[in-house]
Parts: structure tokens; sequence; C-alpha cells
């Protein structure tokens, strides 16, 4: 008898055999989910808001040492350490002012960002290469934020990576091997099946996928902006500008494109064209309000929050 | 007299203005409506009727406040006739339950369209925006798929937000908006198409 | 009522608007309350403002409309959620208003006063026993302000108010605002009234400014708290076992800073009276 060709799934009609795969695909993907569930049950609540939160913690959390860089340059160009140089064809650039930081007027991120960024250059990597050597400085963030449950590790990325491929393999194996099957035996009919595979592989990108936070750490990012939301008006024309110290925490929370209408617009802008350059991975968080559209022809004021009624005071009856 | 009906002829006073008229002119007819002993409504008339049409105006006050914050365009752009148009709404209709400003508030923005833009006694651009306004408020609530259509809401309007005072004869135009949000989600997806 | 509740401090009744100030300067804030209507139903932006709150705070439920003075009953719909969110919260203590909002069918929107008579005692204990025995956290009761007084008065306030503390083992969430704006309205001392409630069972204050109309004090918690309502607010510190206090500003709200300034006034007033 030959045992690849005469067998219970190469014989199964493929109706029959649509069903078997989808139940295959749906176990197989809610055992993935379990499994990388597990990786994360040893952090059930969530960190308290620290009462002074770091900025570049936060700015790490949120979109790794890239962001990182861009709170350093902030606080450096608040301090007067740095300043724009006269626009050029090819942008807009930092340089150093007169202004010459002591050693222990900076941290050693500052420090390492001053030291890039004081001498005038428009080199196309001068972000990448810089936060790739900020990394080194921001592994304490690492490390502090993986202990939290915040970050996935390398070890949680490598096991969600190897479950999707076992998952694959298995799926993609036993698809593989039927539509083999079929068009051996002549049927030509294996387009749904075809559909299946690409939308099961779909769905393991998105389960198995690496990840840079866990879903704690998204929920915490989310919790973090949520309750630092209101400074937000801040950056809004018509309200007074946020302190320095509140500017350094919206650019942790929600990066340098919160200031676009604000005194920081030209370093917002040079942010947003360094994103578009260097973009790699998937950075930070929510680029919309929580509760406005995303989307495009919109107004999107709808008047103020509609939840939050009155108190208990009386009222003036006069009008 | 007993408490509850204290109360329940308390509860129509402070929010019924005619009833509060009546009882000043005619506190015995008052009394025989409601099942009040003629001493008692006699009394509400001549020691209190004051007090409590206070109370009621602080209650409307106090409602429109509230609709003012959850209605802040359509309050820019009427000015003070949103007091006068508020009170007259008021007059009308009363909301209840645990959302009742929220309810207040869509209320209010279907009474400007249904009633005075109708009747012609505000522009109608007005009343579209309260109805836009309103329609936030709602899809914010309840997670749905709200459509509406309008007419007249168009960047026009955005112009017209700035320099309420100008009134010009817009043309009508037909506009399309939608909003969803899906249950659970805080996003709202909004767009809206002009479409003649 | 339960001898051993935790004394919280100082704090203010949360406002949508200073989140972010909150968080910026929590150490200066001890507890909060959040008005309970609020969150009912609540949206997810809502849903996750409480869950922070709650997870950084002791938070204490004020409810607005359960309306304990209701001849007809509690509204089962509102005491539904008030109970759910009070058993969500876990709060030391929770509170409403002596006062009805709600007749005849009529949502009257806002607390009005009850007649002071017998009738009015047993309808007000007969709904706070159903609710007790909902929600295991003790109630406190808060005293309203009030435009008018109703004919028929069996007693005065101040024993209307004595005899349902007694009879439902309640504990009194003393407005010194409301007393004060009532003191003057309505021409009696306040003094008397003290001395006439069981100031043993005042567990928690509530402060802030109201202002003047057409010669009446309106309790519009929208301005600083004047002189005279914080000499009211010392007299009852040094006299009753205080567990919390609360800044209850609704309207007009200040900068941040100006919050927090009646907070260190409070806690320093506070702290001054117990040495």
């Amino acid at each position: 008898m030959d045992w690849f060709n005469d067998n219970f799934i190469a014989n199964m009609q493929g109706p029959d055999f649509l069903w078997f795969f989808g139940l295959c695909s749906i176990a197989t993907l809610v055992y993935c989910a379990r499994r990388i569930n597990r990786l994360y049950s040893g952090f059930s609540t969530l960190p308290r808001i620290p009462e002074k939160p770091s900025p570049y913690e936060i700015a790490y959390l949120r979109g790794g040492a890239r962001e990182v860089l861009w709170v350093a340059l902030l606080s450096l160009y608040q301090s007067g350490y740095l300043t724009l140089a006269p626009a050029t064809l090819r942008g807009r650039v930092f340089t150093a002012t007169e202004k010459i930081p002591s050693p222990t007027e900076l941290n050693s991120i500052e420090r390492s960002v001053y030291s890039d960024f004081a001498s005038p250059t428009s080199s196309p990597n001068l972000y990448l290469n810089s936060a790739m050597r900020l990394e080194v400085l921001c592994h304490e963030f690492k490390t502090s934020l993986q202990a939290k449950g915040l970050l996935v590790t390398t070890a949680q990325n490598t096991i969600r990576i190897k479950t999707g491929w076992c998952a694959f393999l298995l799926l993609g194996g036993l698809g593989g091997y039927k539509i083999l099957i079929a068009l051996s035996r002549g049927h030509s009919n294996i387009g749904f099946l075809l559909i299946l595979e690409a939308l099961t592989t779909v769905a393991l990108l998105i389960l198995c996928g690496v990840r840079i936070r866990t879903p704690n750490g998204e929920e915490y990012l989310k919790r973090l902006q949520q309750a630092y939301s209101k400074l937000r008006t801040t950056t809004t024309v018509g309200f007074p500008p946020p302190t320095d110290d509140n500017a350094l925490l919206l650019a942790g929370l929600f990066g340098m494109s919160v200031f676009s209408a604000t005194d920081y617009a030209p370093l917002s802008g040079m942010y947003v064209a360094s994103v578009q350059v260097n973009s790699a991975g998937n950075g930070d968080g929510s680029s919309c309000s929580s509760t406005s559209s995303c989307g495009n022809t919109s107004s999107c004021s709808g008047g103020s929050s509609c939840s939050s009624g009155g108190g208990c005071g009386g009222c003036s009856s006069s009008s | 007299m007993s408490l509850a009906d204290t109360q329940r002829l308390i509860a129509l006073l402070a929010t019924d203005a005619s009833l509060r008229t009546q009882l000043l002119s005619d506190p015995l007819a008052v009394a025989a409506r409601y099942g009040v002993d003629a001493k008692t409504a006699q009394t509400l008339a001549k020691e209190i009727a004051e007090e409590i049409e206070r109370f009621a105006r602080s209650l409307i006050g106090k409602r429109r406040n509230e609709v003012c914050k959850l209605l802040p365009r359509t309050k820019r752009v009427l000015g003070n006739c949103f007091d006068d148009l508020f009170r007259l709404y008021a007059k009308t209709t009363l909301p209840n339950g645990t959302k009742k400003h929220l309810q207040d508030a869509v209320q209010f923005a279907d009474f400007l369209h249904t009633k005075l833009a109708a009747e012609k006694q505000i522009p109608l651009w007005i009343a579209e925006l309260a109805r836009y306004e309103a329609s936030w408020l709602e899809v914010r609530t309840h997670p749905c798929l709200l459509i509406r259509g309008f007419r007249a809401l168009t960047k026009e309007t955005a112009h017209l937000e700035a320099n309420p005072s100008l009134n010009p004869a817009l043309r009508p135009r037909r506009t399309l908006a939608l909003w969803l949000r899906l249950p659970g989600k805080e996003r709202i997806y909004h767009t809206y198409l002009t479409l003649f | 009522m339960n001898p051993n509740l935790p004394t919280l401090g100082v704090g203010f009744g949360f406002r949508a608007p200073y989140l972010s100030s909150l968080f910026l300067h929590r150490e200066e804030v001890d507890f909060l309350e959040i008005v309970a209507d609020h969150y009912f139903d609540p949206v997810p932006e809502k849903q996750r403002e409480l869950e922070l709150l709650a997870d950084h705070f002791p938070l204490i439920p004020h409810g607005l409309s359960l309306s304990l003075g209701s001849a007809e009953g509690l509204d089962k719909n509102y005491t539904r959620q008030l109970v759910s969110l009070i058993h969500r919260l876990k709060p030391p203590w929770w509170s409403e208003h002596l006062a009805f909002t709600r007749a005849g069918g009529v949502e009257i929107g806002h607390l009005t006063p009850l007649p002071y008579t017998w009738e009015a005692v047993e309808a007000v204990c007969k709904n706070i026993r159903e609710v007790r025995s909902q929600v295991e956290a003790p109630l406190l009761l808060e005293n309203i302000t009030y435009t008018f007084r109703l004919p028929g008065a069996e007693m005065t306030e101040s024993q209307f108010l004595s005899e349902i503390l007694e009879h439902t083992d309640c504990g009194l969430l003393l407005d010194v605002t409301n007393l004060y704006i009532n003191s003057v309205n309505h021409g009696f001392e306040v003094a008397d009234f003290l001395n006439a409630i069981p100031l043993e069972r005042v567990v928690q204050l509530h402060f802030v400014g109201g202002e003047w109309e057409q010669g009446q004090l309106i309790d519009t918690h929208s301005q600083p708290t004047p002189d005279a309502v914080w000499e009211v607010m010392r007299d009852v510190l040094r006299r009753a076992p205080v567990k919390g206090v609360i800044l209850e500003r609704d309207e007009n709200l200040p900068p941040f800073p100006d919050i927090l300034a009646e907070l260190t006034r409070a806690r320093q007033l506070w702290q001054g009276v117990t040495e």
C-alpha cells in the first residue's frame, strides 16, 4: 500500500478537508495564543506610574533608543547647548552654541548626544548611528522595563518565533501535502485551500511576530499617555506653553510630533523627517488622540468629554 | 398631605413654569388638581413660591452650564442667544437617567434643528453644527455606526464659525457624515463627504 | 458606625481636566472623591480613567441621584449601578445626600430638601436599609443647602439629621460650606447646629466657596473657600474625629496650584488643631 498517496488525509474530499484544515488552523492558533500568553503570566498587575516619571525611560518603552535620542536633543536645545543651524537645501541640522556644558550638568545620554550633534552635519545616518550608540546607555532602561514585564525579552521573542514557525510548518505542511495530492490526482480546485493557508499565515504573523512591548507594556504605555494626556493642551495654539520638564515628558510620551504647533515646531519637523528616513521597527504608540479620528476629511472637534457631568453644587439662577 | 404627594408636587413645581404661575394665581385649583389640601397649597403659594421659582431657575441654569460644555462650538456661535434658546427648550423637555446632561445636549441640538431652524428662527448652518456636535456625543457614549445627512455642513461653515456675525445665504449642500466606534474601543473613525 | 475607619487625609473631588496635574503632584493629594454617576456604564476612556485613579489613590464614590429621601423608594437601575461601582472599588466608605432628586416620575435634576417630618425620617431610613443590605461599605450622609424649607416641619434640620444618623448608624459627611450657606441664608448660628448634631459621627468634610446672588449665598462650588468657612472647618476638626477632608471645586476651575494651595491650608489647619 502506498502510504503517501493512500491515507485518511489524502483520501478526504475537498470540502471535508477544508473543514478539517480550518479546525486544525483554529486549534493551532489557539494553542499558539495560549503558549504566548503564558510567556507573560508572571506579570498580572501593571506597575504603578512613578511619582517622578523619567521621560527617557518612557521614550525607550515607546520607541527604543531612537526616541530617547530626541528627548535628549530637546533637553539640550531647551538648556541652550544646542541650537539649529541656518536651514540649507538638505534641511536643518543641530549645532552647538557658545554655551558649553560641564561634565556634571548632563547625564550620560545627553553627553553622548551632545558629542554627536555639536558639530553640524547633515549625514543621513546621523540619527540612526547616534541611536545605535545610545542602545548601550539605555541598557539600564531595557533591563528595568523587562524586569517589570513591559518589554519583551530576546528569549520571549525567540519562543514567539519558534512557536510561529512550528505552527506554520505544521499547517503549511498539511495544506501543502493536500495540494500536492490534489494536483497529482488531476484536481485543480485548490483556490479555497490557498486562501485559507494565506489567512492562517497572516494570523500567525500577527500572533507570533516579534514584539517590542508585552501586552502589559502596551497597557502601561497607554496608561501613562492617559495620565498625562491633559498636558497636550499645552502644545495647542492659544494655550500657555509647557514647562521644560513637562515638554520632556510630552516628548517621551508622544514623540516630538506633538510640538508641531509650538516653538519647538522646527524640531518636530526634523523628528518627522528623521523617522521617515530611518524608519525601522514599530516605534511609538498611537499617534492619534484616543477619541478622535485618524481619518482624513473630518473636522474632528466634537466638543468636550461627554461623560463628565456636573457635581452636586448649586447653580446661580441668572443666566 | 403625604410625603409622596408633597414630593410629587415639589418636583412638578420645580420643573413646570406654568404650574408655578398657576399656583400663584389660583392655589386652590392646583390643590384640587393634585390632591393637595387647600391650606398646603396656599401656604406654598404664600411662603415659598419665590424660592421655588429661584430653585427652578437654578435647575435650568445648571442644565444649561452642562450643555454648554458638551456643545462648545454651538455655544460659541450662538453667543448670548444660547441661554435664551436653551430656556425655551428647557420649558418643555426634562431629561432623565444617569446620563441626563448628555441627553439634554442631544435633545437640545434636535430642538434647534427640528423646531427653530425649521421655523427659520436660527440659520440652518447653526442647527446643523449643533446636530454635528451632538452626533459626536452619541458615538462617544455608545459604540455604533452612525450615518447622518446634513444640509449645511461644509468648509464654509468653518469660516462662519470664526465669524458668526456673518449670515450669508448659504447654498444648501447635501453632506453625508459617518462615524464608527467599535465596541470596547476608544478610537472613532469619522469622515464626511459633500455630495451636491 | 465603624470606629476603625482609616484616616485618609486631604484630597479633592476629582475633575477630569486635572488628571495630568494630579499625577504630576501625586504626593500632595491623599485621596480622591469621584462622582459615582460619571462612571456608570462608562465609555472605554472613562473606564480606563477609573482604573488608573483606583490603582493610584484611595477613591471615595459620591452619589448624586440615589434620592435617599424619595417616598416612592429607590430607583432600581441607579441603585444597581451604584452598588456595582462600590463593589468594584471597595472603598473605606461611600456617600450620598440627605435629599431627594426624583418624585412622581419627574427627575428634578438637583438635590431637593426634605420636609423635617417623622414620615420623611422613616422614608429615608427605609431607603438606607435597602441600599445597605446590598453594600457592606459604610455610608455617609451629606447635608445639603436649601433655598426653601417645606412647611409642616416637626423638628429642626439638626434634629432631623441626628434622628436619621442614629436610626441608621450612618456616618456624616459634613459639608461645612453648605452649613455656612444655610446659616447665612436662613439666619441661624453654625455653633448651635454643631452643638445639636452627633459630631462623633462626622467622618468626612466637604469645603469650597460659593457666590452671592440677589442677596443669597449659592453653593456654586466655583470660588476659593472663604475665611468664614475655614473657621467652621477649624471648629469641626477640633471637635470631631474626622477621617478625610475634600475640596469640592466643580466650576470655574482654577490652575491646579490653587487647588493644591487650598489642600495645603486644610492640611495645616488639621495638623494645627490636632497638635
